[in-house]
């Protein structure tokens, strides 16, 4: 067990490295120069412009830049942005209120994808399962932004349940909207996978053995049915954690939340190189731990599985 | 009393009881139907049967006759659409057919336990074996502490020299008070000096499991060692008081034959072989004390030696609990050795029924007559017995057996010299040795049979001279030539000519091909014709196994498990190979369905001068087909004679174990 999990803090070095690179090498083949951009319509002034590039190491070579990025973030250092805050500070404001917008959608996708995913799966057939079915379809055809503005239009907007738009250091009714919309394409994705695995297992010779010792029906359901029908479920929902991180982007936009997705955007505008590998090297690392945190919880969900 | 006349008189009383109470289970009439694609279609049609108490019935037939949906009926556990449409099926005079959910809840369990038949695929993999036996106690509300005996168990018990006094006599031993007892009787053991103490403690910590014997039962045991029954009845008070919900566990799953139970109750299920597994279901089917036990074919998945000890014990539990088992079988030299009456069951409907050997001797329907004709089991018996009566044997034999001088004169085909295989097991440092130095050889037009339980390694064997697997040690010899050495092209050649048959005829055909395709593809890869002479090829083959030529465009999914053997069977001969290996090819297939396989694979042999090496665990089977055996045990070769000898003088005790455990050894069968 020891052995496994340093093994797999190990690969995570290699894991790192290798997103860093790659992000740092796109960011480097940006059209457009982000030093000349600095000056907007005015013409550029060569020698700050110089001044500038040799500040922030856009003047050497890109590999070397790649270089001294790491060494300066082993440091802790992760520099300055264009506009002169350290990026820890900028990293520092944007990840709390994503983390809470990604929180919130989960606990959302996780309790309602599994609530209509067991009455579906227990009712499969049945007028409630179609229901469920058709509208889980709905959500997943339809595009974040689309079910977004629907929902920001009609609960903001027209009839001003829910605020529009969620403004510096938002609480828990202004992120409750866009939390919902991050969460439901998920949620949808959940009630289905749920759904399957109920009525596979519902059919399992193991669920007919506790039938037949005399168990209750909503005995055989939860110790037989759900138990084992939860297990891909929770691991879904964990690796989900990162991809709610990640898919924050466009929901932050529509919402205008100043979390990670926002900064982040800006800065590929910007062609800021070293806050857009800081922040996706950070979201590289959740994704990560979120997996080996998973890879875990398998283990002790499913008394088959063990690692050495 | 003698002991014979002990037995006697109980089976008397026992009948007595039966006829008088009347029976246990009565299923009268009783009609099911599935749906499907919009249609009802009849599954069971005017079944009727009795159980007894205390009586073996079973059912037989084949898959498909209806014999376990009659018995998941009364469990009123019908899968998908099934639906119990007419008839009655009454429990003690209570009609269940009818009952709600709520109301067979309380039936199921306490009065009518099941023992499945796939032990792999009925423990729930995610909780301990333990859990999984309480949650059959907890259920049904029983009282861990003590023994819940039926009427005929009391009837059973009162006839030994013991009689139950109260119902504190019914108290289990608890695991903690064990050590205690355990000195206390060796104390009074020694003080009355009529038993040898270590030998009377000897059975006493065999027989004293706790959560298992009760209080009269430790009384019992001091009585016969020569204690007084004052004192006797003393100790047993003094420290038999009941178990807690561990012990009885423990106690259930040491009744079922587990050894080391309290560990074992902390495992789960993948921690268990097939045979375990099937112990701890037994334990759970008859946690609660059940008046009927259902056993639907318990012991089909696993190996005869298992299969053996496996019933026996589920017999002597049955016997001493006094639970009426309906048991349901395809193999009726099995069901007549268990089962007092038997039930034949064809297409849904009871085609015969009557007192075992009555079913056996003198089959009336057309259909028994066929089944006793094809139960491996049955067949060696008929061998046997005929050759004691001095009769020809031979045809009762599926296959004429060559006579040593012609198995002296034929060349090898296939010879392996010295072959090894070692295995490296996780976290072990040492190899495991899967083959030991394993010899024989296969002569050409005859079959040699590799018989061992599962583990002993006769399937790596096969492996390993397909070469699918290599050896780590020792020849594969072709046609007098190692087959380590083959050029690419001569592995071609090999392939050609050396063709396997596997055991599950459901894995070994790809889904996605339809049949013209999958007997095709050998063709086609070998390059052998073109496309027209591919296809009239193929409608050859389809006509020498008997299928008709419409199948062509069929797909595995729409075939019998017997259907898609034979399309296996036409696939390894489309290339004329020389030799074919069968790796459990009539393992998995019911017994009539195995009958025409075997007749099949025989008189192939006789047509093309095939060989084969026929890898089982069944002797039965064996003993039809094959003219040499092999005998393999842990990897190593134990017995390797000709079939006579080996079925009429087997050298070594592990030949014997296994035939022993060929069911209906013992039965007596009127030649006709």
């Amino acid at each position: 067990m020891g052995k496994y999990l340093l093994r797999r803090i190990l690969q995570m070095i290699p894991v790192v490295l290798g997103t860093t690179l790659l992000i740092y090498a796109l960011v480097f083949a940006l059209p457009g120069d982000p030093v000349a951009a600095m000056f907007g319509d005015k013409p550029v002034n060569q020698a700050v412009a110089a001044q500038i590039r040799s500040e922030y190491n856009l003047d050497k070579p890109f590999i070397v830049q790649y270089f001294l990025f790491l060494k300066n973030a082993l440091t802790l250092n992760f520099g300055n942005t264009f506009a002169g805050q350290p990026v820890i500070s900028v990293i520092g404001r944007a990840f709390p209120v994503t983390i809470r917008l990604a929180l919130m959608a989960f606990v959302f996708e996780a309790i309602f994808g599994v609530l209509f995913g067991i009455i579906s799966g227990l009712n499969k057939g049945k007028w409630s399962d179609q229901i469920i079915l058709i509208l889980s379809l709905l959500l997943i055809s339809i595009p974040t932004f689309v079910t977004g503005f629907v929902m920001q239009f009609f609960f903001g907007v027209k009839w001003h349940i829910l605020p529009a738009t969620a403004g510096v250091d938002p609480g828990f009714i202004d992120l409750l909207m866009p939390a919902i919309v991050l969460g439901s394409v998920s949620m949808a994705s959940i009630i289905r996978l749920t759904r399957t695995e109920i009525s596979t297992n519902i059919s399992e010779d193991y669920v007919r053995t506790a039938r037949a010792k005399g168990m209750s029906n909503f005995q055989v359901t939860v110790r037989h049915i759900l138990r084992n029908s939860l297990i891909p479920v929770v691991t879904y929902l964990g690796a989900d954690i990162g991809a709610l991180m990640g898919g924050a982007m466009i929901t932050e936009r529509i919402f205008n939340i100043q979390g990670v997705g926002n900064t982040l955007y800006q800065a590929i505008l910007r062609g800021e190189g070293t806050l857009v590998v800081s922040i996706v090297t950070i979201m590289v690392m959740i994704f990560v731990v979120c997996s080996l945190v998973v890879d875990l919880l398998y283990a002790v969900l499913d008394p088959r599985i063990r690692y050495a | 009393m003698s002991e014979q006349t002990q037995v006697e008189s109980l089976q008397a009383q026992l009948a007595e009881k039966q006829i008088a109470n009347g029976p246990l289970l009565e299923v009268k009439d009783l009609k099911v139907d599935f749906r499907a694609d919009g249609r009802d279609v009849h599954a069971v049609r005017d079944a009727s049967f009795n159980v007894y108490p205390g009586q073996w019935v079973a059912i037989v037939g084949e898959s498909g006759s209806g014999k376990s949906t009659s018995a998941m009926s009364v469990l009123g556990l019908l899968p998908g659409t099934g639906k119990v449409v007419g008839g009655s099926i009454k429990l003690h005079g209570k009609e269940l057919a009818g009952l709600n959910s709520k109301e067979y809840e309380q039936i199921r369990g306490q009065q009518i336990g099941l023992v499945p038949q796939d032990p792999m695929s009925n423990l729930n993999p995610v909780w301990r074996i333990g859990t999984q036996v309480k949650e059959a106690l907890v259920a049904n509300h029983m009282d861990v502490s003590r023994e819940k005996r039926s009427q005929l168990a009391k009837m059973l018990a009162s006839s030994e020299d013991v009689t139950l006094k109260s119902q504190d006599d019914e108290l289990f031993i608890a695991s903690t008070d064990l050590p205690g007892l355990l000195d206390a009787a060796r104390e009074a053991v020694v003080k009355a000096g009529k038993a040898d103490p270590a030998k009377a403690m000897e059975s006493f910590h065999k027989e004293w499991e706790p959560g298992s014997e009760t209080r009269w039962g430790v009384a019992k045991g001091l009585i016969r060692a020569g204690v007084s029954d004052d004192e006797a009845w003393a100790i047993a008070k003094q420290y038999v008081k009941g178990s807690d919900m561990n012990d009885r566990i423990a106690g259930l799953l040491a009744e079922a034959g587990l050894p080391d139970a309290a560990t074992r109750a902390r495992q789960y299920p993948h921690e268990f072989s097939g045979g375990m597994r099937q112990r701890a279901l037994i334990a759970i089917g008859l946690a609660s004390r059940p008046d009927l036990l259902i056993a639907d074919e318990p012991t089909s998945a696993l190996d005869v030696t298992v299969q053996k000890k496996i019933l026996d014990h589920l017999q002597g539990l049955t016997d001493s609990l006094g639970t009426a088992v309906l048991f349901i079988t395809h193999d009726l030299g099995l069901a007549a050795e268990r089962a007092q009456h038997i039930v034949v069951m064809y297409k849904g409907q009871v085609v015969e029924s009557g007192p075992s050997l009555e079913v056996l001797q003198h089959p009336q329907h057309p259909y028994t007559k066929r089944l006793v004709n094809a139960a491996p089991s049955l067949a060696s018996q008929r061998i046997i017995s005929a050759k004691a009566h001095g009769h020809d044997a031979e045809k009762y034999m599926e296959h004429q057996v060559k006579g040593e001088q012609v198995l002296e004169k034929s060349e090898h085909i296939i010879s392996v010299e010295h072959l090894t295989r070692e295995f490296k097991l996780p976290r072990k440092k040492e190899m495991f040795k899967a083959v030991d130095d394993v010899s024989f050889s296969i002569k050409r037009g005859t079959t040699l049979a590799i018989v061992g339980e599962s583990g002993s390694g006769k399937s790596t064997v096969a492996n390993m001279v397909l070469h699918l697997l290599k050896p780590s040690s020792g020849k594969v010899i072709y046609e007098g030539k190692d087959t380590a050495g083959f050029s690419s092209r001569e592995m071609l050649d090999f392939r050609r000519h050396v063709q396997p048959v596997f055991q599950n005829p459901y894995g070994s055909l790809d889904p996605m091909y339809s049949i013209y395709r999958s007997i095709e593809e050998p063709l086609r890869i070998h390059g052998i014709g073109n496309k027209n002479t591919r296809r009239a090829r193929v409608k050859e083959l389809l006509e020498m196994v008997e299928m008709p030529s419409s199948v062509m465009g069929r797909y595995p999914n729409e075939l019998s498990g017997g259907q898609r053997q034979r399309i296996a069977i036409a696939r390894a001969m489309a290339l004329n190979p020389d030799v074919i290996i069968c790796d459990e090819a009539v393992s998995a297939l019911d017994v009539l369905v195995q009958d025409q396989v075997l007749q099949l694979l025989n008189d192939l042999q006789a047509e093309q001068g095939l060989s084969y090496l026929f890898i089982t665990h069944d002797l039965a089977v064996v003993r039809q087909i094959a003219d040499e055996v092999v005998v393999m045990q842990h990897g190593k070769l134990v017995e390797h004679a000709t079939t006579d000898q080996v079925f009429d003088h087997p050298q070594q005790q592990y030949t014997r174990d296994l035939l022993e455990a060929i069911p209906g050894g013992k039965l007596s069968l009127g030649i006709d």
